[in-house]
């Protein structure tokens, strides 16, 4: 990457920054007992925006000999926006972040990687009753050079490596879908040595088809690690994107700071410099240092995520939160590594707390829209006085947030994260996301079954 | 391109090269102030490899990166899928892009929709709403080792149109999608008020089974699971609930569903898709029978049919270029048994109108089963809205809702899939559906 080029390229005026991005993904995936897809991807381009006028004008291009002329266009879509904003507060920085990890997965041969898969696979479709298989491993490397007009200078590396499973099971005309990811993150070693949760999942996805539907309502329950994870970065998560509240005064004042949300013991946090999970990362794609946010602390609203945009707006500190998908895409604001914060209750103490409830485990997908959400969990057992008992099968769940976090009764003593990330806002898929929870029990939940 | 179809012919039997350079620019408005605009120029190019029975495949951003001979050479070594016979038939005119759309300047689409929004703001000076307007302009040129050589434009403008609530959360929502601009008609708007409105009007409903109408751009989340069942990678690999019913009927004789590529100005027309099959108009359900299942070349040979045109190099949450194309829908369109939507609404005694839904991406898709929150929904009692639906989900399975088509509307809207558009339907009534109330 020819740096100085770049910079000299950058408009002097107003605030100008240029991201320039190798991009590669590898991907073998395979339907039952085939690997029939390999793919290695590889792309290079750029992503500029100028804020000169009333908001950012951006421009995303391919060929390198483009870069002045999408300067240029930036420049003029930024001048057609009425008004004149002016970034103050922002970071200035330069660095150089190369990733470092146990086993690097790009070492490993494509050869190896199938080795791997296969055996997996073996394991699942060897059970009668899984009758179909979708299983993807995915890699992908990012070196990404970020720079803006008012000295920042940060080329990072990110890497990210994981398997994943969609199990179906079939008995009859009833199918079972459940999920199995590992890795999360750029060591490819923690995705060796899995048999023993492969067949697990193998014989859960299979238990599934005895289960009873279960019956629409609402039930006490309690959400295991996964599922409160999911429960967080769905119903709440969302809403802490700062970018939701640039220009809508009305959901600002829902989001005000300080607001009660939840118990004094209900804690949220955003954090990308752990390390090891979906959504770790140094510098986001504004070339801000991530930090570890507090979201709700002592059940109340005590921050949120913030792009230079959104912080400059609101004059609250930017988080460096704001990523994109790739070069071809403007970084808006999107989690890290959300989770709720451990208490101090064991999960058989929640079971025991409750007389004709569920516990669920498993997250399989969800959707939010302003204050409701709804997720699918892979399956539950009943809870019947304060006892686990049979599992019952095809549940949604849906809520209204605020009732919900306010319902939220007891947290548990344990933090667990999803090895899987993933998560889609305007149009962008991002795998590095990631979620985690101690598990929670939550009152009077509404239940739907299919 | 033919320089680079050249050299990939040096390491292989037979070879295809796909590039196209997509521009694009997108403005938004939220409460009369512009939020951004974002705009792209990118080429994206993608080549598939035949060599004796093997096949491989690999994209790039530029015709100079030859690194993706090399790509395409480990995944065709790697990968088990079958080699295709690349096609080379004769492309057919099709009218997918408009020159006014295509000449259009980022000013006249700053214009457009501060034009909109001040619109809406007549209409309802005390609401906040926000309106998007997006420009795609789309060069697409394909050659192969079969000697199929040709080219086509494309165009779109793409509109968003919604109403924020009292907290700031969505409240309505409006869609346009096709090659031309579209006629946002003041009726369109004023109807997005009066739902806007009934919000204020929160009703709940019990465990219930009530006759349910779909809006025709919510019928996307329906259509999906449509066409996970007649999908050919699906129906290949065996995984498709209806892959052995062709010629049955399974669904209400008061449904036809097409999906067609050659709609003049349609949202997702073109003359051929990304494997060089011309573009086709495919009776999928005539009259509720199953008549036709969306294949490509791969899986034409399975399954003894002739391709039908829907090979795209996209995935369902991404349209940027992906190696090995996939079965997708062009433009489906929803036809049938036609009656005003006023005569719909206003024949129902106590029924559920939903216009919007969140949840369709999660499920067994592929097997029809659903389960979905309903964000926007409104109680229909003797005939009118009477407010909108708290908390509530519908769930099931479309073979067994979709033999409970009563009748379909008549104005048609843009049908939404996730991330994109799918072609167009009008609103649809099912005598009867699954509400989990409160």
């Amino acid at each position: 990457m020819d740096t100085e080029k770049f910079k000299n390229a950058l408009l002097v005026e107003g605030f100008c920054d240029l991201r320039v991005q190798d991009f590669s993904f590898t991907s073998i995936k395979g339907t039952k007992r085939e690997l029939d897809t390999v793919a290695i991807i590889r792309k290079t381009g750029g992503n500029v925006r100028v804020l000169t006028g009333g908001g950012f004008g951006t421009f995303c291009f391919t060929d390198p000999r483009d870069l002045e002329f999408a300067i240029g266009e930036a420049k003029i879509a930024s001048d057609l926006i009425p008004g004149k904003k002016i970034l103050t507060n922002y970071e200035i920085n330069v660095d150089h972040v190369k990733v470092s990890t146990e086993m690097d997965p790009r070492k490993v041969s494509v050869e190896d990687k199938k080795t791997l898969m296969n055996k997996y696979i073996d394991i699942f479709m060897n059970y009668d009753s899984i009758v179909n298989l979708e299983s993807e491993y995915y890699e992908q490397f990012t070196d990404t050079l970020i720079l803006n007009n008012k000295g920042t200078e940060v080329r990072q590396e990110e890497l990210i490596c994981g398997i994943t499973f969609r199990v179906t099971s079939k008995k009859g005309d009833l199918t079972q879908i459940t999920r199995l990811s590992f890795g999360g993150n750029t060591n490819f070693s923690d995705l060796l040595d899995q048999d023993e949760a492969v067949h697990a999942k193998a014989k859960q996805t299979i238990d599934l088809l005895d289960a009873e539907p279960v019956v629409g309502g609402n039930y006490d329950v309690v959400l295991d690690s996964d599922v409160s994870g999911l429960f967080i970065h769905e119903a709440f998560g969302h809403l802490s994107e700062s970018d939701n509240l640039v220009g809508n005064l009305s959901l600002a004042e829902t989001m005000k700071l300080g607001e009660t949300f939840a118990t004094p013991d209900f804690n949220v946090i955003d954090d990308p410099t752990m390390n090891g999970y979906p959504g770790s990362y140094s510098y986001d794609h504004e070339g801000t240092i991530a930090k570890k946010t507090y979201l709700i602390k002592g059940g109340k609203l005590s921050g949120r995520l913030h792009s230079l945009e959104s912080a400059n707006l609101m004059k609250e500190t930017p988080t460096g939160h704001a990523r994109a998908k790739n070069f071809g895409f403007t970084p808006i604001v999107r989690m890290g590594n959300i989770y709720i914060d451990k208490d101090k209750h064991s999960l058989e103490d929640m079971i025991k707390s409750i007389d004709n409830g569920l516990y669920l485990f498993g997250s399989a997908g969800g959707q939010t829209s302003g204050d409701t959400f709804t997720f699918a969990v892979q399956g539950a057992y009943k809870i019947e006085n304060g006892e686990i008992k049979g599992m019952v099968r095809d549940l949604a769940l849906t809520g209204h947030l605020f009732t919900t976090l306010k319902n939220i009764e007891m947290i548990g003593n344990e933090i667990g994260f999803s090895k899987a990330g993933g998560c889609g806002k305007g149009g962008q898929i991002l795998i590095q996301s990631g979620k985690g929870s101690a598990p929670i029990k939550i009152k009077n939940m509404g239940i739907g079954g299919r | 391109m033919k320089t680079l179809l050249e050299k990939v012919l040096r390491v292989c039997d037979h070879a295809e090269v796909y590039s196209r350079v997509v521009f694009s620019t997108s403005v938004s408005v939220q409460s009369g102030e512009m939020q951004g605009i974002e705009s792209e120029k990118k080429t994206e190019v993608a080549i598939r490899i035949v060599k004796g029975d093997k096949m491989g495949a690999a994209v790039a951003t530029s015709l100079e990166d030859e690194s993706i001979i090399e790509r395409a050479m480990v995944s065709l070594e790697n990968q088990k899928s079958e080699a295709v016979e690349f096609p080379n038939e004769k492309v057919k005119d099709v009218n997918c892009s408009s020159d006014v759309v295509r000449n259009m300047t980022t000013q006249q689409l700053v214009k457009l929709t501060f034009d909109v929004s001040d619109r809406l703001k007549v209409i309802a000076s005390d609401i906040t709403s926000g309106v998007e307007f997006i420009k795609t302009v789309k060069e697409v040129k394909m050659v192969n080792s079969s000697g199929f050589e040709s080219e086509y434009d494309y165009t779109n403008i793409a509109v968003q149109i919604y109403t924020l609530n009292e907290q700031g959360f969505y409240s309505t929502t409006k869609e346009y999608s096709g090659s031309d601009l579209p006629l946002i008609k003041d009726e369109h708007l004023e109807k997005m008020i009066e739902l806007h409105r009934l919000g204020n009007q929160m009703v709940t409903l019990e465990n219930e089974k009530m006759p349910v109408v779909f809006s025709g751009n919510v019928m996307g989340s329906l259509m999906l699971r449509v066409l996970g069942g007649v999908n050919g990678g699906n129906v290949s690999k065996g995984i498709s609930p209806v892959g052995d019913k062709l010629g049955k009927k399974l669904f209400s004789e008061k449904i036809t569903i097409r999906d067609d590529a050659t709609m003049p100005l349609g949202c997702n027309s073109f003359a051929f898709d990304d494997e060089g099959t011309p573009a086709q108009n495919t009776v999928i359900y005539e009259n509720g029978v199953l008549k036709s299942f969306l294949v490509s070349c791969g899986q034409s040979k399975k399954l003894g049919m002739k391709p039908t045109g829907n090979a795209q190099k996209r995935t369902l949450f991404s349209k940027e270029i992906e190696d090995a194309p996939s079965v997708f829908d062009t433009n489906i369109i929803i036809e049938g048994h036609s009656i005003s939507d006023e005569a719909i609404i206003g024949g129902i005694k106590r029924g559920l109108f939903i216009t919007g839904v969140m949840g369709a991406h999660t499920g067994n898709i592929n097997q029809g089963d659903f389960s979905m929150n309903i964000s926007s929904g409104f109680l229909i009692e003797n005939g009118k809205l009477v407010g909108k639906v708290k908390g509530a989900m519908i769930a099931g399975n479309i073979y067994d809702l979709f033999q409970k088509v009563e009748v379909i509307g008549s104005e048609k809207e843009v049908m939404r899939s996730i991330f994109y558009t799918m072609g167009y339907s009008p609103m649809v009534l099912f005598s009867e559906a699954n509400i989990v109330g409160k």
